[in-house]
């Protein structure tokens, strides 16, 4: 009898997996599927589950009708400038908060938290008319600077930094160690499953983001690639294979630096959901 | 009068300006997103408006027409929509009429009618403003509240333009009190497209219904025969029941002054209750807001009767079904008991910017009219699926040779006899997104129709009520 109810728990756990599986890899799957198709198989009722012949013209079609490769570059320059500006900016900060004691630090801390909570939506008029004032409006500056004071990784790194215990820090300072060498010998190294989920949130943030590449811009100058897939979707109307092959190029970065950072997120949350 | 002239050196006309700093009201990698957006600029600019005090208080100052001079005017121009059309014709102005004016023209994509709708309040505020830009037809008041564009009757004087060839369809759009603001630069109207493959195997009239009384039968025989829903609707675009409203039950969206919404009158509600005891049988399938690439798929579905839709959807939705084997032909929308028909005009217009120097604005306007010009309006219909915006365009040959290819233009051509204008308040497509997602609600979840339009109705007053 027990054995039996091991196996349907066990079995009732696969199937919840499954299902679980099913419902998150179903759309990447229709994607993949759509990227491949004709159009008269994309619309053929009912829906087809599989495909004959593999369009890879749909790609070709895809970056010869948009500047591929000017969207993709412009989208790699802003994700990499923005991660290393957050690093310059976020780290320092965060150490600062976790380790220094000073006047009004809790106030300033605050206001960093505050910042987590203004929707960018209600920001962006003022910053674009600071930009085209500015003459940064249809710069890469523009598309990074705002990005680089991130609330969040500021709050993550501190609560991190935080759970290094105080006598490292005397011990490297009896060594005369400079702030500078304790971050980058003892900080970071014990930060690292938090710095990865934190570039991985941005790198995503930044790569997928739509609206402030949008609306900051006038020009082609500096779009980015989801502004790139969206034009596709203009031009070519009524052409989802087409538009699909654009959404996998624009995702599948996202799937490796996933793949690659993905056991020091998991143990980032762990280590979160112990304390 | 000099019918569509390029200015006349010396003529000078007045321009005044509206005076009010009034909503921009708006509406659309989610439509509803990009909507909700631009709702929350629209506040920031009324509010930036009315702190700054950018009305103009009907100033009037002389505008003279352009001269070439020593030097090059550089017009920056922002499009949307039909990007590739739109910068082939600035190519052809830029080598042809721009180097013969000192004229050169820069074209930016902004993305669609709601993007820029955002783009330009956002810019009026920086002070960043094009010179010339297009925007979907409704939003010519809301620019104009907001003194983001131009009267152009004053140039229209200096430069003796004569406009009156624009008479295709409704132009009430681009007139405030009387006075051109805009010039027509792409026209639509919903049409109604009718299967005809499935028509031809079931035996129905390949012309589709010519009437509401008849649309029942009809799309029962086309149920009957494939066991499918014949219809889908998607209320994503308003206008299609505009023109339902208009056809069916002889009213419009809202009052004729634009204060009240008549979405609960007697007519509304017997729409709302036709479309709702379709829904009942079987015979139409309403979709939900977010459900456009449903709403296309169900294009190419051979068990699809009837698609109403506009007629900027002609080339790409034939090409679409004739994948799947289906041929669709281009039937009016049917008609009213009183045999009433009424079809909004939709597409878009092109504003002249308040920006620039004089000598911009007027270089601006010549642009303008270049652009709206007989070949170039007839080169902009056959190259997208729009209508021509003069009544020149439709005798050009490469018309003649577009509605012999595509015979669906020419009843769509022919539907403008029935056009009326869409609402101008800038609220309208606030009202537009309220009004689609409640009737859904009737629809989707069986509420009670007349309450629930009584509710609706009272939202949208509010709406109208603060704009």
């Amino acid at each position: 009898m027990q054995m039996l109810l091991r196996i349907l728990r066990i079995a009732l756990r696969a199937a919840v997996s499954l299902l679980l599986i099913a419902v998150f890899l179903t759309p990447f799957y229709w994607m993949i599927l759509t990227a491949f198709k004709t159009l008269g198989e994309v619309m053929a009722m009912p829906p087809k589950f599989w495909i004959s012949e593999p369009q890879w013209h749909n790609f070709v079609d895809a970056y010869t009708r948009i500047d591929f490769l000017h969207y993709a570059g412009n989208s790699v320059l802003i994700t990499l400038g923005t991660l290393v500006g957050q690093a310059l900016v976020a780290i320092p900060a965060a150490y600062g908060f976790a380790r220094y004691r000073f006047k009004g630090r809790n106030t300033l801390f605050g206001l960093v938290l505050a910042t987590m909570m203004i929707p960018g939506q209600l920001i962006f008029l003022p910053i674009f008319v600071m930009f085209a004032r500015s003459g940064l409006l249809n710069t890469y500056l523009s598309l990074i600077v705002p990005f680089i004071a991130s609330g969040l990784a500021i709050f993550m790194l501190r609560q991190t930094f935080m759970q290094v215990p105080d006598s490292m820090l005397e011990a490297a300072r009896l060594d005369n160690a400079s702030e500078l060498k304790i971050i980058y010998t003892i900080m970071l190294p014990a930060a690292v499953p938090t710095l990865s989920t934190l570039a991985l949130l941005t790198f995503i943030g930044t790569w997928n983001s739509y609206f402030f590449p949008l609306v900051w811009t006038t020009t082609d100058a500096v779009r980015t690639l989801p502004l790139g897939v969206q034009k596709l979707q203009d031009l070519e109307g009524l052409s989802p294979h087409i538009v699909m092959a654009g959404n996998m190029t624009l995702i599948v970065p996202i799937l490796i630096v996933f793949l690659l950072a993905r056991r020091q997120i998991m143990k980032a949350f762990t280590y979160m959901g112990v304390k | 009068m000099k019918r569509n002239g390029h200015g006349i050196a010396g003529m000078t006309g007045t321009i005044g300006t509206t005076g009010t700093a009034g909503t921009a009201g708006t509406t659309g990698i989610a439509p509803q997103w990009k909507r909700r957006s631009a709702w929350l600029l629209g506040g920031a600019l009324v509010a930036s408006a009315v702190l700054s005090g950018c009305g103009q208080g009907g100033a009037e100052r002389t505008v003279s027409a352009y001269e070439k001079g020593d030097d090059t005017v550089e017009l920056t121009y922002w499009i949307a929509a039909a990007e590739e059309v739109n910068l082939a014709l600035v190519d052809q102005f830029n080598e042809s009429k721009g180097p013969e004016l000192g004229i050169h023209v820069n074209a930016e994509y902004q993305g669609d009618y709601w993007e820029m709708q955002q783009k330009i309040n956002a810019s009026a505020i920086a002070g960043t403003l094009p010179n010339v830009f297009i925007d979907e037809v409704a939003m010519a008041h809301g620019f104009a509240e907001s003194d983001i564009i131009l009267n152009l009757e004053p140039f229209i004087e200096a430069t003796d333009f004569d406009p009156t060839d624009f008479q295709i369809g409704d132009l009430g759009n681009l007139r405030i009190d009387g006075d051109l603001y805009a010039f027509p630069h792409m026209r639509s109207v919903p049409v109604m497209y009718v299967n005809q493959t499935l028509a031809e195997q079931v035996g129905l009239d390949p012309a589709g219904p010519a009437t509401f009384a008849e649309l029942e039968a009809y799309l029962q025989a086309a149920h009957d025969a494939t066991g499918s829903p014949p219809m889908y609707l998607f209320n994503y675009d308003f206008w299609v029941m505009e023109a339902l409203l208009h056809s069916y039950s002889e009213t419009a969206v809202l009052s004729e002054d634009e204060t009240q919404s008549n979405i609960n009158s007697e007519g509304a509600a017997a729409l709302v209750r036709f479309i709702a005891e379709l829904e009942g049988k079987g015979l139409i399938k309403v979709l939900g807001l977010a459900d456009s690439n449903a709403f296309y798929a169900t294009i190419s579905n051979p068990d699809t009767a009837l698609v109403f839709s506009n007629i900027g959807g002609y080339k790409p939705f034939t090409g679409m079904a004739a994948e799947a084997g289906v041929e669709y032909g281009v039937s009016m929308i049917p008609t009213g008991e009183a045999g009433t028909r009424g079809v909004p005009v939709g597409g878009s217009n092109t504003y002249l910017a308040n920006t620039g120097s004089e000598r911009e604005q007027a270089a601006a306007f010549e642009f303008m009219k270049w652009l709206s010009d007989t070949e170039q309006a007839a080169y902009a219909s056959a190259n997208t699926g729009y209508l021509p915006t003069r009544l020149s365009s439709l005798d050009t040959q490469l018309m003649q040779e577009t509605f012999a290819a595509f015979p669906g233009y020419q009843v769509a051509s022919d539907q403008l006899q029935h056009s009326r204008m869409r609402p101008t308040t800038g609220a309208y497509h606030e009202i537009e997104d309220v009004m689609g997602a409640r009737l859904n609600d009737i629809w989707l979840d069986d509420l009670d129709i007349q309450p629930s339009l009584d509710a609706l109705a009272e939202e949208v007053n509010a709406i109208l009520g603060r704009s």
